[in-house]
């Protein structure tokens, strides 16, 4: 069941007359209880996507056009006052800095009720207790000493712990999480990975997990969006996009993954770098990376098609794309 | 803690003060000039000016009116006793002189520090949220205008529309002429439109750099991530700025604002000059004049000590505010 549907999303940032196409054109589906992974390398739209979600685009960004339905009715379209009810309310979001994230001068349990009194009819003590309820759930340790530290008294690990609490608080229907492990330790993040899947399950929400580790979306997501430079370029579940991924982009990403047995010495890399967002090369935004152009890739931008049930991809050359990596 | 340290900065405060005093004693000793010289005229006998000077102690050797200033050379009792002397202008004890005066400056002081907070911050506050706006260029441009003029053309243009021309506040003095007669009401009332224009020449000009710093902590804190975590939460803009943003961001300015309060001072003596307004920097000024070295000392030692408790008080704010900060 769809539970959210982006439709042609458009955000561009306009400064000193030149547009930047930060997501130009994104389309996907939302299934309910799903957790849904959106994957490509730094640049290229994917949390300008999710922060497009919540309409949190700060100046100069601005949503140009698309449609983003959510219950029937479309996000875009709603009004301040509704839209706030629906932030951190049915909508909730986490970020990837749990060390900026929170606000300095205040306590975390203060924060998170903030939430919690802000969307539902309760008194302070009862989102006090509340509060010290969702922090036993997401696994900090002494919640009630928790609920008045401070934010810098408190790990980065459990920084965004407190941040999962927050974005819980009001029992959100979908949770976007916005590389939520990056910046914590390798051991903290498979921790913090576990209580979301966990949380996911036990409260039938749907995630939307941002990230640009395949071993993240392996261990978590149940299918995949691949964004490059703006735009959607392959989805599928998470099985296919492993065994039989359909787009250049994709395969070089997989391909970056280290191997611990591999004989090579060096690490397979995708050429190039993600073009920047005001200057998009003509036809296909990869083709000056991938090793499949030509004149067609040059000159014709390919649109998303569906290759098989569940599986689009946007290439023109998707049946000459064979996966090489499990040879 | 917060007491320990109140007492320890204090401690150290004493030291400071007393460095300050002595270098006061000698400099203004330094300075060409004598106390009896105000008195001099043709008529006057010269041995009846050298008998005022052997009476003020002013022919004795320079270390020794140290130590009788300092307390150490008995019977002569000085700082050391709390003694700090006569005026040799007004002869009344000094603290008298200055207990009247240091009240009067605190007022006008303590009215241009609310002017300059609560019109620097609001202001910096709608510029930083009008950034590159027509309205933010207004407040920069006003902004400069008022911190660049000098408190003395100001305080005259002000005298010269208001009092002069619509006869609308008094030009100078704290009080009217008929103050006896007043009620209490009318009494204030009559001191408030006496205050008006010295609070807002003090106070507008500190107030024009609040906004400028204002206006840059603010943008500064508003692009912070937990900016929008508070956006994210469903917050109403209302309060992401006043409670979010505006805390963090008030709190480089308390620093600042005590920084600016010896600027306060100083630009006290002339604001207070120009409008004839009983306090310290009239008294200063007068004693300056009248090389009136027990006089120059007591008012330096009142605004030394009005420095280093806003500057402590400073600082016990600033830790009270930021969680972050630990004062030990």
């Amino acid at each position: 069941m769809n539970l959210l549907e982006i439709k042609n999303l458009k955000t561009y940032f306009e400064k000193n007359r030149v547009i930047s196409k930060a997501v130009d054109g994104v389309s996907f589906v939302l299934h309910k209880g799903e957790i849904l992974g959106l994957i490509g390398e730094s640049g290229c739209g994917k949390s300008v996507t999710a922060l497009s979600i919540l309409r949190l685009i700060a100046e100069p960004g601005k949503i140009a056009e698309g449609e983003i339905i959510f219950e029937d009715g479309d996000l875009l379209t709603l009004n301040t006052e509704k839209m706030r009810a629906i932030r951190g309310n049915q909508i909730a979001m986490i970020f990837q800095e749990p060390m900026t994230s929170l606000n300095p001068v205040f306590t975390c349990g203060n924060q998170v009720a903030e939430a919690l009194l802000e969307h539902k009819k309760i008194t302070a003590g009862e989102a006090q207790s509340q509060v010290i309820g969702l922090f036993r759930e997401v696994g900090l340790p002494d919640p009630e000493q928790i609920f008045s530290a401070y934010p810098h008294e408190l790990s980065g690990g459990m920084r965004q712990r407190v941040m999962i609490a927050m974005a819980l608080a009001c029992g959100p229907s979908i949770l976007i999480a916005d590389e939520p492990t990056t910046a914590l330790d390798v051991t903290v993040q498979a921790q913090i990975l576990e209580l979301i899947k966990r949380l996911q399950k036990e409260r039938a929400m749907s995630v939307i997990l941002i990230t640009h580790d395949f071993g993240v979306v392996a261990e978590m997501c149940d299918r995949v969006v691949v964004m490059y430079a703006s735009k959607v370029v392959e989805f599928a579940d998470v099985k296919t996009i492993f065994k039989n991924p359909r787009h250049p982009y994709t395969t070089g990403l997989l391909n970056s993954i280290p191997k611990i047995d591999s004989v090579q010495q060096t690490l397979n890399t995708i050429p190039g770098i993600v073009p920047d967002a005001s200057h998009y090369p003509s036809g296909c935004h990869f083709h000056l990376r991938c090793f499949l152009a030509n004149d067609r890739c040059k000159n014709e931008k390919p649109d998303l098609i569906e290759i098989e049930p569940g599986h689009t991809v946007a290439c023109w050359e998707w049946e000459k794309v064979v996966h090489t990596r499990e040879r | 803690m917060m007491i320990v340290y109140i007492l320890k900065r204090l401690a150290g405060a004493v030291p400071l003060t007393f460095g300050l005093l002595t270098l006061t004693f000698f400099l203004i000793r330094l300075a060409p000039g004598d106390p009896t010289a105000m008195y001099i005229d043709p008529n006057i006998d010269p041995d009846a000016a050298d008998r005022m000077r052997e009476n003020l102690g002013l022919n004795d050797p320079l270390m020794v009116q140290y130590g009788k200033w300092l307390g150490i050379i008995p019977p002569f009792e000085g700082v050391w006793q709390g003694e700090f002397g006569i005026s040799f202008s007004k002869h009344r004890p000094v603290f008298d002189i200055v207990l009247e005066s240091t009240g009067n400056t605190l007022l006008l002081t303590g009215g241009a520090l609310c002017v300059d907070l609560v019109v620097g911050v609001l202001i910096g506050i709608v510029a930083a949220l009008n950034r590159e706006k027509k309205m933010d260029h207004i407040i920069t441009v006003g902004s400069l205008f008022f911190y660049s003029m000098p408190h003395f053309w100001l305080a005259l243009m002000l005298i010269l529309i208001f009092s002069l021309g619509l006869g609308w506040l008094p030009a100078s003095q704290m009080h009217s002429v008929n103050v006896d007669q007043l009620s209490t009401p009318a009494y204030i009332g009559d001191m408030i439109s006496h205050m008006i224009m010295p609070v807002f020449v003090l106070g507008i000009a500190s107030a024009a750099s609040t906004v400028r710093y204002m206006r840059s902590s603010m943008l500064e804190v508003i692009k912070q991530d937990y900016i929008r975590t508070a956006r994210a939460k469903g917050l109403s803009e209302r309060k992401v700025i006043y409670r979010h943003a505006l805390r963090n961001a008030l709190l480089p300015l308390i620093t600042i604002i005590g920084l600016s309060f010896p600027f306060l001072l100083s630009g006290a003596v002339i604001t207070e000059v120009i409008f004839a307004w009983p306090g310290m920097g009239r008294v200063t000024v007068d004693a300056i004049f009248a090389r009136d070295y027990p006089l120059i000392i007591a008012n330096t030692l009142v605004a030394g000590v009005m420095v280093i408790v806003g500057n402590l008080l400073a600082d016990v704010l600033y830790a009270l505010a930021d969680p972050r900060i630990k004062l030990r």
